[in-house]
């Protein structure tokens, strides 16, 4: 009796799990040492492997079970010993994990697989010969050139190799081009010659040499030794880390532990609500203490008190739910600068570290192009050629670091390489020839510096040469900006460069000055500010009739008048009257001119567009904890609106 | 028919050597091997031998009245039966030339004297 | 292992096909025929490495499938391999596809030891 089951609704189960197996496999191979390859490594991409398969069978992507189980041969071999690991081998498995994934992204998805580049990978993994050890392992390497007559003494190749494979960890590569075609060979002529690598361990070279002792005059024999002949000895299980690599290891291990997967729908929604309930409990706390001289209300701020500390801890846990290890996008970081460097001519070295700091999922999300595109840039423009380096008295090998902790309610990625750094007068030069500097135009260092940010400064075609997007600095500055964080370099010619990003641990909830206009409550985030000024005529300018700038430190800023933005009626007009606060986003600043600042506080930030509309200038709402809506300030969006009036403006 | 096929199956070696104690412990170590062993006791006596019954492998002594087993080896590389046989020369530890000028005449390989038997058999195993 | 002595005249399969005994000539039928597969015999060493040759030079120009038969096979050397490599890589120039309808283990062993397995079509 057939039961029909529709299975498609674990579909998405599947695909998720499978994704995070290849994540692991991945991992597990850009570990893989050929030199000592490690038996647990090699078990559990096995085993990943093998659940993919199983999950693909089970739910009839036969094509994708098909093709694991050739994986899952190889790696089968790998650990018992029969196949010697190779960078050839492991770099066929990566490539093969790609695949896996193409295939499995294209079922997902519903589209058509393209068979022919499995068909073609297949083939490599099918006909990959068969190494007997472990490459990089120490092996004599035996050149065997026979002389044409050595068979008329008797003697015989397969004989001597017979021997030599009988101490195993033999493989043999034979050179055919000598061999003439049938009609005009002699059969008794021997026209072929060999390279074998044998497994050091106890052979010496005289022991080699003597297997070969009948035929020395009859050949050409040349024995070498490849590789670190390294001691026997037991590897722990504690063994010492290298650099970021035993965190990235702990991260991958955290799929022991138990957990659970939830619809991030149902999360959100949790979190919304929890943002519901912090704000209803502000409010009692407001009503709770104005009522604070009745004796009667001691009870109710008792108890008012303590829901707000419940709700603060709820909040909090609310938050940490959305958030993940920031290991996630750093995950793909090794891969990324291993396959970039090997196509430069490059040699690179990626430590990684603070990988478990966790950071709100979103941010997690959009966050992972910049810092891909920025770890880019250092193994493609930073880090020299191994000869440039060398001769410029630096290690061949360049080293790129990558780092995340946490700083009060920010999460701070810093990404350092030891390369050529930026050379200020080829970027000056670059800007004047985009037309970003005017000719005559002297700029500090640090603008300098600021200037790849600018948009306009990489042109598309040199951008793209391997992500085949354009996708420029200024790109990567805007997507940070848009999280509310910002981005800072320090660089010095021929030492090297430091990329330093700051960013909300959260979307959800914000540090946020309080400012008045009117009658209105604005919200300020507090990353965005510089400092809070008041305002002297003197330093006030008008230029053009229409910008109005303010003096501030060394420059001149342009000067907000929010009441206008927003259409605000207020009594304040005159710049002395009221505040200015100055604020900045990328490296843009403005100086918001408000009515009073009132004090700070941490928001929950409410969608706008959820609940009304998007409104340019605005990134969000909150209600404050006397129940009244306050707007929150999207500063680099009103910056930006303002350079794009002024553009106009100038056009016009 | 049974002890034909076994006959047949039964590896042949010659043994030239004018020292009869060498040939008796030598003789001896192969046949426990398992091996079919003929003897002679110099080079012409050899080759008549071999001529006479096609032999799969051949060891040879190299001083030797009547024929040194240089001359042997040349011999009987000229013979179609034995262009490509295993033949070991018998030398002496201090003697590199004479392996060399073994190889030389188309001897295959060499044993240095004084061996023990397992040698021996295991150089044997080695030929064939 | 015995060596035995074989004169090149008597090592013709009876089911070979009498073939344009010239190797040069193109073969007269370009799509794939029902050959008879070419078997080897149990010993193939040195000394029969010419009958070898002999045996597999008329195969040589035609096209379509080329069948070996190495499951007789019990004694093999260098001589013999190399005999068999240049056949296949004779007869691969001239558009034939090599495949093998049987394997000794003797073969399999003998041609991977010498690394020319691949190169003859026998998988590792």
């Amino acid at each position: 009796m057939a039961v029909d089951l529709d299975l498609s609704q674990f579909h998405g189960l599947f695909f998720e799990e499978s994704a995070e197996g290849l994540t692991a496999m991945e991992s597990g191979l850009l570990n893989l040492r050929t030199d000592a390859p490690d038996l647990e490594i090699i078990n559990m991409v096995f085993r990943a492997a093998h659940s993919i398969k199983g999950g693909a069978g089970t739910f009839g992507f036969n094509e994708v079970a098909h093709f694991t189980h050739i994986l899952e041969t190889l790696l089968d071999e790998m650990r018992d010993r029969k196949r010697g690991v190779t960078q050839e081998l492991i770099d066929l498995l990566l490539e093969s994990v790609d695949g896996l994934r193409y295939m499995l992204d294209s079922s997902k998805n519903g589209r058509a697989t393209d068979m022919q580049r499995m068909r073609a990978l297949e083939q490599r993994l099918t006909t990959l010969p068969r190494e007997a050890h472990n490459e990089g392992e120490a092996r004599w390497q035996i050149k065997f050139t026979p002389r044409r007559h050595l068979l008329k003494t008797g003697n015989d190749p397969y004989r001597i190799f017979r021997e030599l494979q009988s101490t195993g960890g033999l493989t043999v590569k034979v050179n055919a081009q000598r061999l003439p075609n049938l009609a005009e060979l002699d059969p008794e002529e021997i026209h072929l010659d060999w390279e074998l690598y044998k497994k050091a361990g106890e052979t010496t070279e005289a022991s080699i040499r003597e297997l070969f002792a009948w035929v020395e005059g009859d050949c050409d024999l040349q024995v070498a030794l490849l590789g670190e002949r390294r001691h026997m000895v037991e590897r722990r299980k504690g063994r010492e880390p290298e650099g970021g690599e035993a965190e990235a290891e702990t991260a991958g291990k955290g799929h022991e532990q138990a957990s659970i997967r939830i619809n991030i729908e149902k999360i959100d929604g949790l979190i919304n609500l929890v943002g519901e309930l912090v704000i209803t409990q502000s409010i009692l706390n407001r009503i709770a203490s104005d009522h604070a001289v009745d004796s009667r209300a001691e009870k109710l701020k008792w108890v008012v008190g303590l829901l707000e500390r419940n709700t603060s801890e709820l909040q909090d846990h609310a938050m940490r739910i959305r958030m993940l290890p920031i290991d996630f996008t750093f995950n793909r970081l090794p891969r990324l600068v291993r396959d970039l460097s090997r196509s430069l001519g490059k040699q690179v070295e990626l430590k990684i570290s603070g990988n478990s700091t966790e950071v709100d999922k979103t941010v997690l999300e959009k966050i992972s192009d910049p810092l891909v595109h920025l770890i880019r840039n250092a193994v493609d423009h930073g880090i020299e050629k191994p000869e440039d380096r060398l001769a410029a008295d630096k290690p061949a090998q360049g080293l790129i670091e990558i780092s995340a902790h946490q700083e009060g309610g920010n999460i701070i990625i810093k990404i350092s390489d030891d390369g050529a750094g930026l050379n200020p007068e080829r970027i000056l030069a670059k800007a004047r020839e985009r037309g970003l500097v005017a000719e005559h135009e002297e700029l500090t260092p640090m603008e300098v510096q600021n200037l790849i940010f600018q948009p306009g400064f990489s042109t598309a075609s040199e951008v793209s040469d391997i992500s085949g997007r354009g996708v420029g600095m200024d790109v990567v500055r805007r997507n940070i900006t848009d999280l509310g964080g910002h981005i800072e370099l320090m660089s010095v010619p021929g030492k090297g460069s430091i990329f330093n990003i700051k960013l909300p641990l959260t979307l959800a909830i914000l540090d946020g000055q309080l400012i008045r206009i009117g009658r209105e409550v604005f919200i300020v985030p507090l990353l965005n500010i510089v400092e809070s000024i008041q305002p002297r005529k003197a330093h006030a300018l008008e230029v053009t009739g229409q910008n109005e700038v303010y003096r501030f430190r060394d420059q001149y800023i342009p000067v907000i008048r929010l009441y206008q933005c927003f259409t605000i009626p207020t009594e304040i007009r005159e710049l002395p009257q009221g505040l200015l606060v100055v604020v900045e986003a990328g490296e843009q600043r403005a100086a918001l001119f408000v009515d009073e600042v009132l004090g700070q506080q941490q928001v929950v930030i409410k969608s706008l567009e959820a609940n009304y509309q998007q409104v340019a200038g605005l990134s969000g709402a909150t209600i404050l904890g006397d129940g009244t809506v306050a707007m929150i300030i999207d500063v680099p969006g009103l910056i930006h609106m303002l350079r794009a009036k002024k553009a106009v403006r100038a056009v016009v | 028919m049974e002890s034909e096929a076994a006959d047949k199956k039964k590896i042949k070696i010659l043994l030239v050597d004018d020292s009869a104690s060498m040939r008796e412990m030598v003789s001896f170590t192969l046949k426990s091997g398992g091996y079919e062993v003929s003897q002679a006791t110099d080079g012409l006596e050899a080759l008549a031998l071999a001529r006479a019954h096609q032999v799969n492998l051949v060891i040879t002594d190299i001083n030797m009245p009547n024929m040194d087993g240089f001359t042997l080896i040349r011999e009987l590389r000229k013979l179609p039966g034995y262009k490509f046989t295993p033949i070991l020369t018998l030398t002496t530890e201090d003697s590199a030339d004479k392996k060399q000028q073994g190889q030389q005449a188309g001897a295959t390989g060499w044993i240095v004297k004084p061996f023990d038997p397992e040698h021996l058999l295991q150089t044997v195993k080695r030929v064939l | 292992m015995a060596r035995k002595k074989k004169s090149p005249r008597t090592t013709r399969p009876v089911e070979e096909r009498d073939v344009s005994a010239d190797p040069r000539e193109p073969a007269r039928n370009s799509t794939v025929q029902n050959h008879a597969p070419i078997t080897l015999e149990p010993v193939i060493t040195i000394s029969e490495a010419a009958a070898l040759k002999d045996q597999l030079l008329p195969h040589i120009g035609r096209s379509g499938e080329i069948i070996i038969d190495g499951s007789r096979v019990e004694s093999v050397d260098t001589a013999a391999l190399q005999v068999l490599l240049a056949f296949v890589r004779s007869a691969r120039a001239q558009g034939a596809i090599i495949r093998w309808s049987g394997i000794s283990s003797a073969l399999q062993n003998a041609a991977q030891l010498l690394g020319i397995a691949r190169l003859i079509s026998l998988q590792t």
